[in-house]
């Protein structure tokens, strides 16, 4: 079947599902009359974002959720592209653009794979490798350290004299996405999802979680996937290291050394990126020693200073050009997540909405269940697979998007579940794609390249599922220890 | 440092200078609030930057800098400004022009008109018919846009009649490529970003909607007026040398068309799609009596859901084995500048008219003692008009628009006059930049070819001014005509 055909079949099916929750699903339990329709409508939004992509489908929330009667337009369009956490996610990508255009990210991971230790220790080097990446992906979109990273592990592969069929060149390009989507959990800088998944608790929740909460929680966390994911290429995927005498050290280190040191530019430019970071910290650094400080920072908000830093960026001129060309930015930029948000948010502003009874009536329909749950133990491991199952097969966003709307409703009427710990544990299990080239950015990145296959990415990749479950009952109960709802 | 740096380090100087000593001499009485002494300082500071540095990074800055007057929260000010309906309505927009301009059909329109018989051996006809197809064309295009399309069209004129880069006709091709396009901003708002600010800005800071089907009642005379006045003072004062014009010709021209082929599949769809859309903008309007339900769903999914449903007609239409539009590639031919002009102009009109600072109240009671010596509109138009034209020659239409509606407007109310034609009236006035390359898009384009020059601009373009001005009065009768009862704000 043509693409064309395809697209026109689960177009007419999205129309066809929504059409008949609106006429088979009944007003009642809770639920109100608009409540089927916009139940409907994100039946409809969601199939289209499965089967067709996050392309055109991601436009679709602002006619359909104003045609449920939710919402008018103008409200709807208020409540996604109005969401401070979009223009947060704009302006971080100006800065990516900016930070990419320096060279740091390059020399960084140059001078880890560079160090003494490596020689002759190819587990020490792999060990260091993913230390780089995750490093470089605290602060960086796991796509970007995917391009950034396929020239240099291509270098390595040549040096080694791999062949495609070795695992550890396998291994190599499956490590670079596998690591950099640790990022996604440790930090929300340049983490697109990691901002929606703020925002969407921010809707559904009412709770607004800080950088400094955010990372407090996520480094640690994701430390632990980091040990796990050494450990799994260390002890089960049983890499030939014999070919690892070629790494020369020497010469490596001898090209970084020629690639000289970061100029002015490059320096100033990460200098502001880095006091931009520090002051997403303030508020919860100086909480206690300088409260008014951190409340003007609080306040101040995390757009702002990210603002604040594009603009000293465009402002300031070194080498007769200003470090960041506002206009060129714009273009480089990455619209998408941009986009997307706008029906993310809306949807779940209208899920928030009590008029559609949606949360009364999950609540209710959950009732049965909820007096035989007694822990959070299986709803946790229920979603968490869930998630990391799916994400395997779409985007990152859109299963987080469909798993925190539908099961943060259902946790709160089960009342002994956190909802913002169950939110964050589908975030970092949804951002591990990884199977599949749908399943991420980075995927589609690397399993296209000439090393690794997509049967290389089930193979390989599936061992992140246990781990996902094992991370995603930690998370559950750190998060919920600092951050009890 | 290079040149260009220290001159932006000094007006980025300058800008707080201004902050500064605005913030020490207004002081907050006359119903001002000290928030409102504080906005009115940004204000101040904000403006100057975008006349001076630009409409770059000095767009979104506005969004702390509302923080930090304490007028609104950050959360409030992107909410009120990248939230506005009419931000994602510009970006649709953009994607829908992205598939007309690559269906092709724009240029056989153009050539279309151009080789008419009647064109044969007529110059002045010829002119009219070629301003004409730029008219038409630049309804439903940016100035720019339309430039860019024109620039080979020309060129190709004034080679195939031997015309110099010296000669008038050739510089009068290129002047009016500009000139005429123009014009699209003053009749629709279909695919004109000033237009659809200026319409929600008045919605921001009057609480006044003007329907696109209302904004083409009124605009569409007064650019045909203003088409009129072009083409008189073209035909009558530019004195140009015709008599190369015997070189046009239009069999081979015409040759040239036919060589295109009819538009094909792609092509035909996506003008349809197009047309569909735009006619749903006012269509619904005129129809209310006939079909209310079309008027009452148009009205409920609103002008943006109609173009939204166009773009993704054209993502899921596949012909020839690929979708009209590319959603992807055409997130990155758009225009994005807009969006962000947008995010501080909304955020600002939102923070001007808000209780919190007073400054509405403030406007109103500094300017009732001048209320009473203003006994007619006409000297306030004409200042306003005036103001507007001469100021948007040397910068970007865009920002004076929105400074002229934000200063003007409040005022126009203190002195009983119609805000709502005195807000139209700037964003006509403001669009029409032609004598500066930093005037207009499509002054930049035309100002920067080999047969303009700069001094070309002047020359040629001064004509506006007057021309502004007469435009300028009959617009407000004719607003305050349509749309009398705008006195109540």
């Amino acid at each position: 079947m043509t693409v064309a055909k395809k697209n026109y079949m689960h177009v007419a099916i999205g129309a066809v599902l929504g059409l008949l929750i609106l006429f088979l699903l009944k007003p009642g339990n809770g639920l109100e009359p608009v409540g089927v329709k916009v139940l409907a409508a994100f039946v409809t939004i969601m199939y289209w974002w499965i089967t067709i992509g996050t392309t055109w489908t991601i436009l679709m929330g602002v006619p359909l959720l104003t045609m449920t009667g939710v919402m008018s337009y103008k409200a709807v369009i208020q409540s996604g592209l109005g969401n401070h956490m979009l223009l947060f996610i704009m302006v971080t990508g100006f800065m990516n653009v900016a930070l990419l255009k320096t060279g740091v990210a390059e020399r960084l991971v140059q001078w880890f794979i560079t160090r003494e230790i490596v020689r002759n220790r190819p587990y020490t080097f792999l060990l260091l490798y993913m230390l780089a990446i995750y490093v470089i992906s605290l602060v960086m979109a796991g796509a970007t350290v995917c391009i950034l990273m396929l020239g240099i592990i291509k270098g390595i592969c040549e040096e080694l004299k791999l062949e495609k069929e070795d695992k550890l060149s396998k291994a190599l390009y499956l490590l670079v996405n596998w690591v950099s989507l640790l990022g996604f959990i440790a930090t929300p800088i340049g983490h697109s999802t990691a901002i929606l998944a703020i925002g969407l608790v921010e809707s559904l929740v009412g709770v607004t979680i800080t950088f400094g909460q955010w990372c407090a929680l996520g480094i640690p966390i994701s430390l632990i996937w980091f040990v796990l994911i050494y450990i799994t290429v260390r002890f089960i995927f049983k890499i030939d290291m014999s070919k690892y005498v070629n790494y020369d050290v020497d010469a490596r280190r001898k090209n970084l050394e020629a690639m000289g040191k970061l100029d002015k530019r490059a320096k100033v430019t990460v200098a502001i990126f880095l006091l931009c970071v520090l002051c997403f910290f303030m508020p919860d650094l100086l909480k206690t020693v300088l409260p008014s400080v951190a409340k003007f920072f609080s306040s101040f908000g995390i757009a702002s200073v990210m603002i604040c830093g594009v603009a000293a960026l465009c402002i300031i001129n070194i080498d007769g050009k200003p470090l960041l060309d506002f206009k060129q930015a714009m273009r480089e930029n990455e619209w998408s997540p941009v986009l997307g948000g706008i029906t993310n948010y809306a949807i779940a502003a209208a899920f928030g909405i009590a008029e559609t009874g949606i949360s009364a009536w999950i609540t209710n329909l959950c009732g049965p269940i909820t007096a035989q749950v007694t822990s959070w133990v299986p709803f946790v491991l229920l979603t968490s697979a869930a998630a990391l199952f799916i994400t395997q097969l779409m985007s990152c966003g859109t299963t987080e998007t469909i798993i925190i709307t539908v099961s943060i409703p259902i946790a709160i009427g089960l009342g002994n579940i956190n909802p913002i710990a169950l939110a964050m544990v589908i975030t970092y299990v949804a951002n591990m794609g990884l199977m599949t080239p749908p399943a991420s950015g980075g995927a589609l990145i690397t399993l296209s390249t000439d090393y690794l296959t997509p049967k290389d990415g089930l193979s390989m990749g599936w061992w992140c599922l246990p781990q996902g479950l094992v991370i995603a009952l930690l998370s559950y109960v750190a998060i919920n220890l600092v951050l009890p709802f | 440092m290079s040149k260009s740096a220290k001159k932006t380090y000094l007006n980025i100087f300058i800008g707080l200078l201004l902050f500064f000593i605005s913030f020490i001499l207004l002081k907050p009485v006359n119903g001002l609030t000290q928030t409102g002494v504080n906005l009115l300082s940004a204000f101040i500071m904000v403006v100057y930057w975008w006349v001076s540095v630009g409409t770059t990074w000095t767009t979104i800055i506005v969004v702390p800098i509302l923080a930090l007057t304490g007028a609104m929260s950050y959360q409030r000010a992107v909410s009120s400004g990248l939230g506005n309906y009419m931000t994602l309505f510009i970006i649709m927009s953009g994607m829908m022009n992205v598939a007309l301009l690559k269906s092709g059909c724009i240029e056989r329109f153009i050539l279309w008109f151009i080789t008419r018989k009647i064109v044969k051996n007529r110059p002045y006809m010829f002119i009219f018919l070629y301003m004409t197809a730029i008219y038409l064309v630049s309804l439903i295009m940016a100035g720019s846009t339309v430039c860019i399309i024109m620039l080979p069209i020309i060129k190709g004129i004034c080679e195939e009649l031997n015309y110099g880069k010296d000669d008038r006709f050739s510089k009068t091709l290129y002047m009016l490529a500009n000139w005429v396009s123009l014009l699209g901003f003053v009749a629709t708002p279909i695919g004109h970003s000033t237009a659809m600010m200026c319409i929600s800005t008045m919605e921001a800071l009057l609480n006044y909607y003007m329907s696109f089907g209302q904004w083409m009642a009124v605009g569409i005379p007064v650019s045909l007026v203003w088409f009129a006045l072009i083409f008189i003072t073209v035909r009558l004062f530019y004195k140009i040398d015709i008599e190369k014009f015997i070189n046009y010709d239009v069999e081979g021209r015409r040759k040239t068309l036919e060589d295109m082929g009819p538009l094909d599949k792609r092509g035909k769809i996506s003008a349809l799609i197009f047309f569909v859309c735009v006619a749903l903008f006012f269509v619904p309007d005129i129809l209310a009596g006939i079909m209310p339900w079309l008027k009452t769903f148009v009205d409920t999914v609103g002008t943006v859901s109609v173009v939204i449903f166009g773009v993704v007609l054209l993502c899921v239409l596949h012909i020839d084995g690929k979708p009209l539009l590319d959603f992807r590639s055409a997130v990155y031919d758009i225009e994005w500048g807009p969006l962000f002009m947008n995010i501080s102009m909304y955020a600002i009109s939102s923070a001007i008219t808000s209780d919190n600072t007073g400054i509405s109240l403030f406007i109103q009671n500094i300017f009732a003692p001048m209320a009473a010596g203003i006994t007619g509109w006409a000297p306030y138009v004409l200042l306003v008009t005036f103001a507007m034209i001469f100021v948007t020659q040397f910068m970007a239409c865009r920002t004076i628009m929105v400074i002229g509606i934000m200063v003007a407007a409040p005022i126009a109310i203190d002195l009983g006059i119609n805000p709502v034609a005195i807000s139209v009236i700037c964003c006509y006035t403001a669009n029409m930049g032609l004598m500066t390359p930093p005037a207009s898009g499509g002054a930049a384009v035309i100002l920067s070819t080999d047969y303009m020059t700069p001094a070309d601009g002047f020359t040629l373009g001064w004509f506006a001014l007057p021309q502004g001005l007469f435009i300028g009065l009959i617009s407000y009768i004719l607003i305050n005509a349509v749309y009398p009862f705008c006195y109540a704000f």
